[in-house]
């Protein structure tokens, strides 16, 4: 149990996918301008994220594996994350639509996400358990989440900033985004100490 | 005219995923030996670098680390072994090579790519490598070995690494 | 087009990185030095390359209906198939960039060039558009990776530079130097730019991307159903 809470607490602070490990700049960059798209957004991505580790870990350790095709990793995780964000997109519209009119929106800008198909990648470079694993991804989305809503926040201020022009627009973002990333880095084994 | 609809472009995404499925095997087929050899080469060269001896054979190996007995001109000259443990960003491999006193002759870092370059990655700097020469019994960070500035975790892993070899010598040592 | 300006366009006017804000992710990740930059330059353009020439030679044949998924299999094949070379030949290359090496997948410059180009163009302008474009990408990576380098730790290319005279800032290899030498190599960007009137890079993340509607990963990806 601690162990879990080290891997979740290190995914979501000190090794945080947008502000160390730099995966999912685009959406980061994209669609943290208002507080509330990037919540759905990061909502979305995090939904996602656990429900294709839940799906790419048994796949490559119980079916690639064992029959020697370790190479096929990539094609056959970007096709998983694919199939997957149109069924669940599909069963929200259908079952669930409030959840598909707050969520469903962001569904299709996700398949190619560097921080979903980084997220299922990395559980294997670290050499975690399927647990382990799951709660990996749910660590990395809320960390995702947290630097989004953060971001927002820091953005929002921006706008009303008098900024020298050619600093303007995405300059000025990114060393807004170099400053919070600078203050994840203060987090740096924060989760071991934490806990250990 | 539905089902076609529906047929074609299935069929088309079916034939690509073959052919790249059928691309993919072809390329593993040619590279693997390769591949394998570079692994082959690297562990050889760190084996070379921490203990150099005519010949290198295996005797024992638990939780991932193996351990191998170093011979020279046919006789022992000590242990290289190679273990591992989680660092800050993945896996570090270090290779140990230890005397017949079971003392550490010197570390090499086989893998660290997963470390924070410029904290983490600096395990694999001389400074760090050559405090572990001389010792023996196991390593403690703070006592015998100094953590690398800023990179604790990894110092640590390291030290696990070094610590799973040394056991597994002190074990093969007292064995009859 | 001539044929001359396919290539060119790529390298200044396009440039992938500091015109377009494409591919931001691995241009941040893998720039801690400046051989790191050459590795992930020189094997993303040749996925490139691979895919630009596999989906025009397939732009008649793949319907358009199921073009998205037979682009990122056709992609993902050649990012597999270039990783396995790269850990065969250089594996030290492979261990640098680590997961960066499949991520070259969900990349939108490969994705954009794909959707943009290469399902609208005979095979050789295909070519030329990925070799332009890939050595664009390339140069930007080298040039941030040498900057931060240089800063973070006194070398280029490994060459000691400043190393011995002055203490390197270390968090220029670190996560905040990353988007700040970004940040900065933009605004000079957009600089030049409005020297040769031509309009800056203003928007941020994919709104400038002429993959947008290809891409997935962006704001305006809701194109792809």
């Amino acid at each position: 149990m601690k162990e879990l809470l080290v891997i979740l607490v290190a995914a979501v602070l000190s090794e945080n996918f947008v502000l160390s490990k730099f995966l999912g700049i685009c959406p980061f960059l994209g669609v943290s301008k208002q507080t509330g798209t990037a919540f759905g957004m990061s909502c979305a991505v995090t939904f996602v994220m656990v429900l294709s580790t839940a799906a790419t870990y048994p796949l490559y350790a119980w079916v690639l594996v064992p029959r020697g095709l370790e190479y096929l990793q990539t094609i056959v995780f970007i096709l998983v994350i694919a199939a997957l964000v149109q069924l669940v997109e599909l069963i929200l519209k259908k079952f669930m639509p409030p959840l598909y009119n707050a969520l469903g929106i962001y569904l299709p800008l996700i398949t190619t996400n560097c921080a979903v198909l980084g997220v299922t990648l990395l559980n294997f470079t670290k050499e975690l358990t399927y647990v382990q694993s799951l709660v990996n991804a749910l660590g990395a989305g809320l960390g995702f989440l947290l630097a989004m809503v953060l971001f927002a926040g820091v953005r929002s201020r921006l706008e009303s900033c008098d900024i020298p022009k050619f600093l303007r627009g995405l300059p000025i973002t990114l060393i807004a985004a170099s400053l919070v990333s600078l203050s994840f880095l203060g987090f740096a084994g924060v989760a071991d100490r934490l806990f250990g | 005219m539905k089902i076609k609809q529906i047929l074609f472009p299935t069929l088309a995404l079916l034939i690509v995923c073959i052919t790249a499925a059928a691309a993919l095997a072809l390329t593993n087929e040619v590279t693997k030996d390769r591949i394998a050899a570079q692994q082959q080469q690297k562990t050889e060269q760190a084996m070379a670098a921490v203990l150099p001896a005519d010949r290198y054979e295996q005797v024992t190996q638990a939780d991932g680390a193996i351990l191998y007995a170093a011979y020279q001109n046919g006789a022992q000259i000590g242990w290289v072994g190679s273990g591992s443990a989680k660092g800050y960003g993945g896996v570090i491999e270090v290779m140990t090579g230890v005397d017949l006193q079971q003392t550490v002759t010197a570390i090499e870092i086989v893998s660290c790519a997963d470390e924070t370059p410029g904290l983490g990655q600096n395990v694999d700097t001389p400074a760090f490598k050559q405090q572990f020469a001389g010792v023996s019994g196991s390593v403690q960070l703070g006592e015998n070995i100094d953590a690398v500035t800023g990179a604790t975790i990894s110092s640590a892993a390291v030290r696990d690494a070094v610590n799973q070899v040394l056991t597994l010598v002190q074990q093969e040592g007292t064995q009859p | 087009m001539k044929w001359t300006q396919q290539l060119t366009k790529g390298i200044v006017r396009e440039n992938p990185v500091l015109r377009l804000v494409l591919g931001t992710c691995p241009t941040l990740a893998v720039t801690t030095s400046a051989v790191n930059g050459v590795g992930m330059g020189v094997a993303a353009t040749l996925v490139l390359l691979g895919s630009n020439v596999a989906i025009s030679l397939l732009r008649k044949v793949i319907p358009d209906k199921v073009r998205i998924p037979a682009y990122i299999t056709i992609i993902a094949a050649f990012v597999t198939i270039i990783q396995m070379l790269i850990k065969a030949f250089m594996p030290s290359i492979d261990e640098a960039l680590g997961i960066y090496l499949p991520l070259i997948v969900v990349n939108c410059i490969i994705l954009g060039r794909a959707e943009m180009f290469a399902s609208k163009n005979p095979v050789l302008p295909s070519a030329l558009d990925a070799v332009g474009m890939g050595i664009g990408f390339t140069a930007a990576l080298i040039l941030m990776g040498s900057i931060r380098e240089l800063l973070g730790a006194g070398t280029i290319f490994g060459l000691a530079v400043t190393k011995g005279y002055i203490e390197p800032m270390l968090v220029m290899i670190l996560a905040p130097g990353g988007f700040f030498v970004f940040g900065i190599l933009v605004a000079c960007a957009n600089r030049l730019a409005e020297r040769l009137d031509k309009k800056p890079a203003q928007s941020a993340g994919c709104d400038g991307c002429p993959g947008a509607a290809g891409c997935a990963g962006c704001d305006n990806g809701e194109a792809v159903k």
